[in-house]
């Protein structure tokens, strides 16, 4: 669809609270301190949660134009056009316009990557950007324990009916290294490996659970950003290069031919 | 997983058939009377288990337009095909004459529609 942006990965689970989005401003982040030019669409129109992430509020469309720019990647979100705290309300259709318009309409010029953090589930978003942009790859957000594989076995299904390649399993909030050394599988362990065992993918990264993601967040300055050195960053960077080599690996696939009468 | 099938050129073949050539080398012809008969969209597979009526009933805007039975559709035509155009990475759209083109195509769906020579 933009022949401008050379990889789109959508991050996508099929439940909510795994972790997506932070998933997908630090891969952004990450992303572009290996040298890529990156954008990040916030594809939960109805829940965004990246201008919070990211410490950007609503924008003034009159002096500041979209995507904005911070922390060197490019970002399109409905809380810069929303004021805070304002709910988005609209039907399923319409949240699959806002998705392939934040794509496609948004003027991110050259990019080596556009991150599509989805909305949890297997529905309108998902559909319309798997029909009409597609993306070049879906990464899937998990985390260790039974119950939330069982649902990111959904998401895996739709990219499979969709024919959208599935770059790998991310096991977030996988384990927690005590401050004795030692590591503990406080969600459970092996969840991320068994799926993707399942279905033939690579599990690209286990990610640690450490408090400062979450305040990091909150504070709208990823850790990947605030704290690069730290473990958590570095999980990030070989997820980036991982993704990286995924998608020229998925790549390839001549364009489909078209024809009209 | 499986998404290795897709079409890697797609032809008009005479006046009644389209010819899809697969990346695994082989060439499928399919009649636009049939694809147009298999429509898989919502409304058309409605129509399939609607009892046959010669005069549609008028619709609440006033238009009385519907998809055609079976029996009505004329060996030729008069619906033709105007453009066949990808729907994501999986299926297929076709846009009829008639401004029908609500029916999304898998490749395994035109895979089984195709003979093969």
């Amino acid at each position: 669809m933009n022949s401008k942006i050379k990889y789109i990965v959508a991050v996508a689970s099929g439940k909510g609270g795994v972790g997506k989005s932070t998933v997908a401003v630090n891969l952004a982040v990450a992303l572009a301190k290996q040298g890529h030019r990156v954008g990040l669409a916030d594809g939960d129109i109805l829940g965004p949660t990246i201008g919070k992430m990211v410490g950007v509020k609503q924008i003034d469309q009159r002096t500041q134009s979209l995507p904005i720019e911070k922390y060197g990647i490019k970002i399109m979100s409905s809380a810069f056009i929303s004021a805070p705290g304002q709910a988005n309300i609209m039907r399923g259709p319409m949240v699959g316009k806002y998705v392939v318009a934040y794509i496609s309409q948004i003027p991110w010029g050259e990019l080596d990557f556009l991150i599509v953090d989805l909305p949890p589930g297997t529905g309108d978003a998902q559909l319309s950007l798997c029909q009409e942009v597609p993306p070049t790859g879906a990464l899937l957000v998990t985390m260790p324990q039974d119950v939330s594989l069982e649902i990111v076995r959904r998401g895996a299904q739709m990219f499979e009916q969709l024919k959208v390649p599935i770059l790998g399993v991310v096991e977030n909030m996988s384990y927690f290294r005590g401050d004795d050394g030692k590591d503990y599988a406080i969600f459970g362990s092996g969840g991320g490996a068994e799926c993707a065992e399942e279905y033939g993918i690579p599990l690209l990264a286990k990610l640690a659970i450490v408090p400062q993601v979450a305040t990091q967040g909150d504070a709208g300055d990823p850790i990947v950003h605030s704290h690069p050195d730290s473990e958590v960053a570095k999980q990030y960077l070989a997820l980036a290069t991982a993704v990286e080599e995924r998608c020229k690996g998925v790549m390839g696939e001549a364009e489909l031919p078209t024809l009209s009468l | 997983m499986s998404i290795n099938l897709r079409p890697t050129s797609l032809a008009k073949l005479g006046d009644d058939r389209l010819q899809i050539t697969w990346n695994d080398g082989r060439i499928g012809t399919i009649a636009w009377n049939t694809l147009r008969e298999k429509c898989p969209c919502a409304s058309c597979n409605e129509d399939r288990h609607r009892i046959f009526e010669p005069i549609a009933k008028p619709s609440h805007d006033g238009l009385s337009l519907r998809v055609l039975q079976e029996k009505e559709i004329p060996k030729h035509g008069p619906a033709k095909a105007t453009s066949v155009a990808p729907v994501g990475n999986y299926a297929y759209k076709i846009v009829w004459s008639d401004g029908h083109d609500t029916g999304i195509f898998t490749f395994e769906f035109l895979e089984s529609l195709c003979d093969w020579k």
